[in-house]
């Protein structure tokens, strides 16, 4: 792919991500429960939270894939309210497997994204198959999405991402299921799109990888936000410049549950 | 056209290329001769269509014939078609789901267009046909210039409802009990043309199709449009009002379906999630059976009662076999002594039914139905045979409460039922049930199928083994037709000992069935074992296009 200039946030720029009082009601429970956070421009954003906690519920609001039951949301400057066409063109996305077409080959649905992004017909077709070839699936080219591995359909959606070159990434268990060759290349591909001044928010339960990576990390819990901030703001205690995030996490959302109350396991 | 929109185009002709599986050129070519001749007849219709309407005359001349009623049921049969056909095609994945498209730089507005442009792609047959009736009128001097608004506004009506119908269904069909209501629903449609060809078609709906339809209908004004028969700027009027409601309904639905959210509809599920009586139905195997037996029972009752596509198929046991049978026995009754036969013995004939009913999700194919449990069959310390023992239990606990809910509903209706009618129904399909399940087992451990259980249409067993199906189905009712062959001759000559022969033969039945489920079973855990790893490997295949 061609070198194209960085495109460095400037210092007013709105952040890129505002949530203010978010909800989302299912029922009688709140999967988001009063949800306010501020992502700066040009970060490398961890969301993390226990299985349940409403990660996935808040990347689709954000996404627009489902409107919240009250609540803003302001993506890079735009309100998603009423401005959501705009926040679209600046999105590149890694949703959970149902967005992805299975009766398309990986090729054509890169290629599909890129027109849809409305990039020229060539252009996506040149990109497509770049990508194919940097993440390693062009030698399955006339393997149909269906028949994918849940590695080869992430790092399929990694690529469609990519293709329209976004200023927001959102990503939704960008790791799961791939191997290490492949995470370590997309991990490569998401710094260099931080340096070219792209911001980046993930969910991920791959919590080293997210401890050497992200600039800044939320953790939710239920629905609401526990903490928020640098590793470095989030460690506490006397021995906290060796914390790690999964200590962290643990010490976070509820410690860890003891093999001790089950007599039989010990 | 715009960028977005020629994409769009472009992945559902990909899309509708790749689902079929890629297959060598012949049969590349059989397929292409296939569907050259699929759309060959609907082009000779087409312009059959268009050498009548060229000399409509000739029409008016012939006096029985009711030309506006002519037209106005031919548009609504298009309208039908237009409308069921892509809900098919849906179903089966064969069309792009445009509400994945919201999350990319479209706008709704621009979407929605694009679902009405793809309703055409989906229902070539009846544009086809259309068209035919456009060179028709086109060709005819005396035809009504009020064609060139009725017909495309007419297209334009079917577009628009057809995106109305297949959003609203789509979300239905995301809903437990709705589904089950939608698709038996849809399946009854399908058994119209059987009803009408076993008592004709009813006196009122004849009277209906020869009668004026009312104006008011769309096709009724698009057909007064096009025949400029009666004044037309009520039948004008009323079109172009049906084409606004259409509009608005369809963007009702299409914005509903866009934001659909599929948690919620899980959420409002599970709150209404009880554990009654039906747990107590689910705890029974622990009273009678040893783990691991009751365990694996118990789990195979609690998966196929919770499968879509299951419970699918047991709703229509009861509801749809009794449906279909009902008025060929009924209505047959002392015409001919194949049909008494089926009147006499109806009840049997609707238990048999509801069994190869049940057998093609709970017999054929039972390791692919519940592929995500097979590797567990193979990784804990069970035996295959211990395996098949508990789905096969499964079967036949729910064919067992299928034939209750089968004699429940014939109470319920107050048709005769008499108790020796009842032990016969229920003896001779647990004699065939005894082959079948042994057909079933050796079917499932050779021919595994990843299967999706939430889809409720496609089929669940490999397409060889349907085909061998075929000759086991005789083999299999070999024990039952000697039993009423039996009973048969003897009911002239000692028709006190006909009974006696009939259940002699059936015990008998039984106990060959047992021997040859006992052989079978061996037979499938040994070659369970020997081809774990292609089993696995078969299973962990993805249900999609080429898997299927």
């Amino acid at each position: 792919m061609p070198n194209l200039p960085p495109d460095l946030p400037l210092p007013n720029a709105p952040p890129a991500i505002a949530v203010r009082n978010l909800f989302k009601t299912y029922g009688q429970k709140h999967a988001v429960d009063g949800l306010n956070l501020v992502v700066p421009r040009g970060c490398f954003y961890g969301f993390l939270g226990p299985n349940g906690a409403g990660k996935t519920t808040t990347i689709r609001m954000l996404m627009g894939l489902i409107p919240p039951t009250s609540g803003e949301i302001e993506i890079l400057g735009f309100q998603m309210s009423r401005q959501s066409l705009d926040i679209r063109r600046l999105l590149g996305l890694v949703p959970d497997d149902t967005l992805l077409f299975d009766h398309l080959t990986g090729g054509e649905f890169i290629e599909f994204v890129g027109r849809l992004y409305g990039l020229p017909l060539r252009e996506a077709h040149e990109r497509s198959r770049e990508l194919l070839a940097l993440f390693e699936l062009d030698g399955n080219a006339r393997k149909l999405i269906a028949e994918y591995s849940k590695g080869m359909r992430k790092r399929c959606a990694m690529a469609a991402a990519l293709i329209h070159r976004p200023q927001l990434f959102l990503m939704d268990e960008p790791f799961e299921g791939v191997d290490a060759v492949g995470a370590r290349l997309m991990k490569n591909i998401l710094i260099e799109q931080v340096r070219r001044g792209a911001t980046i928010f993930l969910t991920s339960h791959v919590l080293d990888v997210v401890e050497r990576l992200c600039d800044r990390i939320a953790i939710i819990h239920e629905g609401q936000l526990v903490v928020e901030g640098s590793m470095d703001d989030l460690r506490q205690g006397p021995d906290s410049d060796r914390e790690t995030l999964e200590e962290l996490f643990v010490r976070t959302v509820g410690g860890a549950p003891s093999t001790e109350k089950l007599e039989w396991l010990a | 056209m715009t960028a977005p929109l020629r994409a769009i185009l472009w992945a559902q002709f990909r899309i509708l290329r790749n689902f079929y599986p890629r297959t060598g050129p012949i049969a590349s070519l059989f397929a292409a001769l296939l569907t050259l001749f699929w759309y060959g007849l609907w082009t000779a219709l087409a312009v059959f269509i268009a050498g009548v309407l060229r000399q409509p005359e000739q029409l008016r001349s012939v006096p029985s014939l009711n030309l506006p009623s002519l037209f106005s049921n031919g548009l609504l049969l298009i309208f039908a078609y237009w409308q069921l056909v892509p809900l098919i095609l849906v179903s089966s994945g064969m069309t792009l789901d445009l509400c994945r498209l919201a999350v990319y730089p479209i706008s709704d507005a621009q979407l929605f267009w694009m679902e009405v442009l793809l309703r055409v792609t989906t229902s070539l047959e009846m544009l086809i046909l259309l068209a035919g009736l456009a060179v028709g009128l086109a060709g005819n001097p005396g035809a009504s210039p009020w064609a060139w608004i009725a017909l495309p506004a007419y297209i334009l009506f079917n577009l628009l409802v057809g995106v109305a119908v297949k959003d609203l269904l789509t979300r239905l069909l995301a809903q437990r009990g709705w589904r089950e209501v939608v698709v038996l629903l849809f399946v009854s449609l399908a058994a119209l043309p059987q009803y009408v060809s076993v008592f004709g078609m009813p006196a009122w709906v004849k009277s209906l199709l020869k009668m004026a339809p009312p104006v008011w209908l769309p096709w009724a004004a698009t057909a007064d449009l096009l025949l400029a028969s009666r004044v037309v700027w009520p039948a004008l009027l009323i079109l172009l009002t049906w084409l606004v409601a259409a509009y608005g309904f369809s963007r009702w639905q299409f914005a509903r379906s866009l934001r659909f959210d599929r948690e919620e509809v899980k959420a409002a599920e599970n709150s209404t999630n009880r554990a009654g009586l039906i747990e107590h139905f689910y705890c029974l195997p622990r009273r009678f059976f040893p783990d691991p037996l009751a365990a694996l029972l118990e789990k195979e009752l609690r998966f196929l009662s919770r499968a879509p596509r299951f419970r699918l198929v047991f709703l229509m046991g009861f509801s749809f076999g009794l449906m279909i049978w009902l008025p060929i026995a009924l209505g047959n009754l002392g015409s001919t002594s194949r049909s008494s036969f089926l009147a006499n013995n109806f009840l049997t004939v609707v238990c048999i039914y509801a069994l190869t009913l049940l057998a093609e999700v709970a017999f054929w194919n039972h390791l692919g139905f519940d592929r995500a449990a097979a590797q567990l069959y193979f990784l804990a310390p069970i035996s295959y045979r211990t395996v098949i023992l508990a789905k096969n239990l499964a079967g036949f606990a729910f064919l067992l409460l299928e034939l209750f809910a089968i004699f429940l509903v014939m109470l319920g209706l107050r048709l005769p039922l008499q108790p020796q009618q009842f032990l016969e129904a229920m003896a001779v399909t647990f004699v065939l049930g005894l082959f079948l399940v042994s057909v079933g087992n050796a079917g499932s451990t050779l021919y595994p199928r990843p299967v999706d259980p939430s889809q409720s249409w496609r089929s669940s067993s490999a397409g060889r083994f349907h085909t061998l199906l075929l000759l086991f189905y005789p083999l299999a009712s070999i024990p039952i037709l000697v039993a009423y062959g039996a009973r048969y001759v003897l009911s002239s000559k000692q028709p006190a000992l006909a009974p006696f022969a009939f259940y002699a033969v059936l015990f008998l039945g039984i106990g060959v069935g047992y021997a040859v489920y006992q052989a079978v079973l061996d037979f499938a855990t040994s070659r369970a074992e020997r081809d774990r790893e292609k089993i696995i490997a078969a299973l962990s295949a993805s249900a999609g296009p080429v898997a299927a």
